[in-house]
């Protein structure tokens, strides 16, 4: 058993192959004690990312099932693509159900997942946070991330007029 | 740590994304689709400045974040069923006034669109129309000094394009060529090409072409396409290192399968050949730094 020290001083004992998920963590276990403390991650956050790692773990340390298999050879075979989709269609819909959460807590989880380095997870976030820019208006972008307008009234209607680029006649 | 390829080039203070790093935000808009890009432009003037740099679209190729983009050359009215703003909807073009456009080649990040139709002289006009493919704004080019002659063409280095042949007013085959560049927005005329390939190395000396090795590319390229017959109803379609020829068979009698094509491949390299390949409709070109697929003049209802 590995022990997590999150920043307010909880203690979590988890599995080694939960706390391997993290890079990080599997680094410093090799040549360290096993209590980790990790000043920067709060309680609230490290109980949601162990929670992501456990799950993984668990579906990644069983054998995959002949169907799911042949589509992981299938889509390590087809691209290079740089985030590898999760090829469990179960572990899938339990990613999509796990992202579901406003766009703070995403945030705090995505920074907490870069300092541990759990890759799949740093993919997860930022893909749902595109999916969340995308296919919306400037207007309601802004509105949904809290960013500030800083164009003028007249860089706006050149930027409108860039944007209604198809579908014109004359 | 990882995720090192995010940089910190901005003076504005603004993050680009609040309350996330922005080594972790510029990730995100790496994630966007192409057609989301327009869009995320208009937000903030970080998010311009970011989506508007080469290097965006450097990281995203590398990456391979970058997307198929497939953009559709209309002519005529276009459905509503493919509205701008409907997500996914893939970059659909209308040519302003361009009808009958005559052909349309992407060049770097951009849509050049030959020719159209003259209707006040009742011919084909030369007109250039360029679209930027990222920003979506049009700008005008030096109209092509020959349109009559305008039927084929292809890229050459990313920034050229070539255009083939054709037949003068006679119905005489001309064996010469006109190359466009894009950049610098001239257009040349290549004569008699055969002879020039004969050119020593090293009285070469020309300020449009930016090697021998691209001049003599072109030169390959005339050859080779001068080796078809019946060169109106040629296509040619670089996809990267090939270039898909489609000809269509000789009509032998109305009973006979008229619609069939034969394909050629021809492939860079010393060994430049052309060989037969099943038939292809569309061409493939990299785009700047996101791989187009091109489907050409589309008629829809």
């Amino acid at each position: 058993m590995i022990k997590l020290v999150s920043g307010d001083g909880a203690e979590f004992e988890v599995e080694e192959e939960v706390a391997f998920q993290s890079k990080i963590i599997k680094d410093i276990v090799a040549d360290a004690d096993d209590v980790i403390p990790l000043p920067t991650v709060s309680s609230k956050v490290l109980i949601q990312v162990i929670e992501y790692c456990r799950k993984h773990a668990a579906v990644n340390s069983f054998p995959l099932s002949p169907s799911s298999s042949a589509a992981a050879a299938a889509s390590s075979s087809s691209s290079i693509s740089y985030s590898k989709p999760v090829s469990d269609p179960a572990l899938r819909a339990w990613d999509n159900e796990f992202v579901k959460l406003n766009n703070s807590s995403l945030f705090d989880i995505v920074i907490a997942a870069n300092y541990l380095d759990i890759e799949e997870l740093v993919d997860l976030v930022l893909e749902t946070v595109a999916d969340r820019i995308k296919g919306k208006q400037a207007q309601e972008i802004r509105r949904q991330f809290n960013i500030e307008n800083d164009f003028t009234p007249e860089e706006e209607e050149a930027l409108r007029r860039e944007n209604s680029w198809a579908f014109q006649n004359n | 740590m990882k995720r090192s390829r995010a940089r910190r080039t901005m003076t504005m203070k603004a993050e680009l994304i609040p309350g996330l790093p922005d080594c972790l935000a510029l990730e995100c808009l790496l994630r966007l689709p192409f057609h989301a890009i327009l869009d995320a432009r208009a937000v903030c003037k970080r998010w311009k400045h970011e989506l508007d740099s080469p290097s965006f679209y450097r990281i995203r190729r590398t990456a391979g974040l970058a997307h198929r983009i497939v953009s559709l050359l209309f002519q005529g009215k276009l459905p509503h069923t493919l509205a701008p703003n409907r997500p996914n909807s893939h970059a659909a073009l209308a040519g302003r006034g361009l009808a009958m456009a005559r052909d349309a080649a992407v060049v770097g990040r951009e849509l050049v669109v030959f020719g159209g139709w003259d209707v006040l002289e009742n011919r084909r006009s030369g007109e250039v129309h360029i679209y930027d493919l990222h920003t979506g704004a049009w700008r005008p080019g030096t109209p092509n000094p020959a349109p009559e002659r305008l039927f084929c063409w292809f890229v050459l280095n990313r920034q050229k394009v070539l255009v083939i042949g054709g037949r003068d007013a006679e119905g005489k085959k001309l064996q010469s060529a006109l190359v466009y560049n894009v950049a610098a927005d001239t257009w040349i005329e290549m004569l008699d090409f055969e002879e020039q390939k004969c050119q020593d190395d090293d009285s070469f000396c020309d300020e449009f072409w930016q090697s021998k090795e691209e001049y003599n590319s072109a030169i390959l390229c005339c050859r080779k396409w001068f080796l078809v017959e019946d060169e109106d109803d040629v296509r040619i379609c670089p996809t990267g290192k090939e270039i898909y020829m489609s000809v269509p068979e000789k009509k032998k009698s109305d009973s006979e399968d008229k619609s069939k094509e034969k394909v050629m491949r021809y492939e860079e390299g010393p060994d430049a050949e052309f060989l037969e390949k099943q038939k292809a409709y569309f061409m493939e070109v990299d785009a700047f730094e996101i791989p187009v697929e091109f489907v050409k003049e589309k008629y829809l209802e």
